[in-house]
């Protein structure tokens, strides 16, 4: 669900433990595979950053991307800053403010609530925006209707 | 422009610009308890995110939307929800085949 328009959140429940989503979270080598990322780092260190390349395929395929890792509170939270999407350009992206990213697990009934939670859109710069994407008619009347679900839940 | 949007009385004048009439500052305060002067500040803010912008029509001045700025900010955030989506299913597949 798109909680608001600067923020974003989704979840999903996966049947294992926490310490296990944990591992799989934040252990290189499983992050590697499930994030379909390359990286040079042996381990996530809170405070450093990270540089990953993408082996996602598609058009994200080989895009290169920073990551900084903020906090790590054992099986609770894992959170890192970052550009969002993908720098296809290889735009200079130093002076734009970063979006964090924050994980957060939580016990439920037989496995673990991941949730992810994006926010600090409203800091980006007005200038950028997705150049892969066109506008059309049909573009703006889910963005029209995207608004109007939103009005309704803040009711 | 996300912070622009990230008010309600903000996302209530978006919407009814939406149906894509110019509409008088008096048009948007009608019905709601919004003030004229405050629906002028919020219009103002609209447009200072590009998102919004003021025509004259003889002596009134008639407000209307830039929908590309709008779609772009949706579409934006409507891509990055899809990529979490996918990444969250990697995640969740990862974790829960190993476990059998």
């Amino acid at each position: 669900m798109v909680s608001s328009l600067h923020s974003i959140s989704r979840s999903t429940f996966i049947r294992a433990p926490r310490s296990r989503v944990w591992r799989a979270l934040t252990e290189m080598g499983e992050f590697r595979r499930w994030f379909s990322v390359e990286t040079a780092e042996a381990a996530f260190v809170p405070g450093a950053r990270l540089r990953g390349v993408s082996t996602h395929e598609g058009p994200c395929y080989h895009a290169e991307f920073f990551l900084d890792v903020v906090e790590m509170v054992p099986e609770r939270t894992f959170s890192w800053r970052w550009h969002p999407g993908v720098n296809l350009l290889n735009e200079d992206l130093s002076e734009e403010p970063m979006t964090l990213v924050t994980f957060q697990l939580e016990d439920a009934e037989g496995g673990t609530l991941v949730t992810v939670t994006e926010s600090g859109f409203d800091r980006l710069f007005a200038g950028r925006r997705p150049r892969v994407f066109e506008e059309n008619e049909e573009g703006w009347k889910i963005q029209i209707a995207a608004l109007e679900r939103h009005l309704g839940e803040a009711a | 422009m996300f912070a622009a949007l990230g008010d309600p009385t903000r996302l209530r004048l978006v919407m009814r610009l939406s149906r894509g009439e110019a509409l008088s500052i008096t048009d948007l305060a009608r019905g709601t308890k919004v003030s004229r002067q405050a629906v002028t500040k919020h219009l103002h803010v609209l447009a200072g995110a590009g998102l919004a912008a003021a025509s004259r029509r003889g002596r009134e001045q008639r407000w209307s939307l830039d929908r590309r700025r709008l779609g772009e900010a949706r579409v934006f955030l409507d891509h990055v929800s899809q990529q979490w989506d996918d990444a969250l299913a990697r995640l969740k597949a990862a974790v829960e085949e190993g476990e059998r």
